[in-house]
């Protein structure tokens, strides 16, 4: 059994989503460093708006400080889940929401953050396009489809996580997934 | 490798490459709310996002304009849209109205001055 630290600290986030596989003690806050860009993405994806994503990233964290006594096994699929009602609950906020009194910079700043880091320009294009047509295809998908491909396969969660983190059956994320990538490789298909 | 596989594979790629190019700003961000995160966690205040305040913003705006919305419907409704009245409150209030009615009915009075009432009076 992992044993859980609360201590914040600063070390660089690990890339890693598996952590609760990961050897040794385990912080909350190592664990909410190394998930919380995935959790932007994630967000995102379902927002497509900086401000917003970064609201509902931050409440999930907020939720999970207080679950923070839980075993460090259930912590992905915990987290998860409370992140993916933080952003339906923001997706229903925003139905009411009157666009006209949304300040003209936040609606600015809707779309994908991405900053080019890598020294080859053309790399660094090839990624970016990658992405726009994967988060597109992602968007056009209905909620739960996109959860359960986002959650299964980008974020390799397995199936019993995923259907906790979605609160559903294995059987319903299963064929989520499946009609998920049917319609997503229909879009991509030059990525089969 | 299958075509599932190789697409998942793709996916995957695409996603590393998403993550690998957060800007600064929202990397910056990030680390920000999970310190308050913490810090609304270990001191056990309730903590709030920014989309909070804004909530709270609007709901301290709203509130006087309700109320103000409130204060000029009210008078308006008394005047234009009388309530409608229960049946149980109706009967209590025309209970009340009869000695009013009473008192201010004259034939009331003549009777109660004639020989009639002087007559019931005295069979009982």
């Amino acid at each position: 059994m992992l044993q859980a630290v609360i201590v914040p600290n600063e070390a660089e986030p690990a890339t890693t989503p598996a952590l609760a596989a990961a050897d040794g003690p385990v912080s909350l806050d190592g664990f909410l460093a190394a998930v919380s860009p995935r959790a932007y993405r994630f967000a995102e994806l379902g927002l497509r708006h900086r401000e917003d994503a970064l609201d509902a990233v931050q409440e999930a964290m907020m939720r999970m400080v207080g679950y923070a006594d839980r075993p460090v096994a259930e912590w992905q699929a915990l987290f998860w889940s409370i992140l993916r009602s933080r952003v339906v609950d923001a997706q229903r906020r925003r139905g009411f929401r009157l666009r006209w009194l949304v300040p003209a910079a936040a609606t600015a700043e809707d779309g994908v953050d991405w900053t080019d880091h890598a020294p080859d320009p053309s790399r660094s294009h090839d990624g970016r396009e990658a992405w726009s047509r994967l988060s597109e295809a992602l968007e056009g998908l209905p909620r739960r489809q996109r959860e359960a491909f986002t959650l299964r396969v980008l974020e390799e969660l397995d199936v019993a996580d995923t259907a906790r983190a979605m609160g559903c059956s294995e059987g319903s994320v299963k064929t989520h997934l499946s009609r998920a990538r049917e319609a997503l490789q229909r879009k991509l298909e030059d990525w089969r | 490798m299958n075509d599932n596989a190789r697409f998942d594979a793709r996916a995957r790629a695409a996603h590393a490459g998403s993550l690998e190019a957060l800007s600064p700003r929202v990397r910056a961000q990030l680390q920000q709310r999970r310190r308050a995160a913490f810090a609304a966690g270990t001191t056990g205040t309730a903590g709030a996002t920014p989309a909070m305040h804004r909530r709270a913003g609007w709901a301290w705006l709203g509130a006087p304009a309700l109320a103000l919305a409130l204060a000029f419907a009210a008078p308006w409704r008394t005047a234009h849209d009388p309530a409608p009245v229960l049946p149980a409150v109706a009967s209590a209030v025309a209970a009340n109205a009869a000695p009013t009615t009473l008192e201010q009915d004259p034939d009331f009075y003549l009777w109660l001055a004639s020989s009639d009432a002087v007559a019931l009076a005295s069979e009982r």
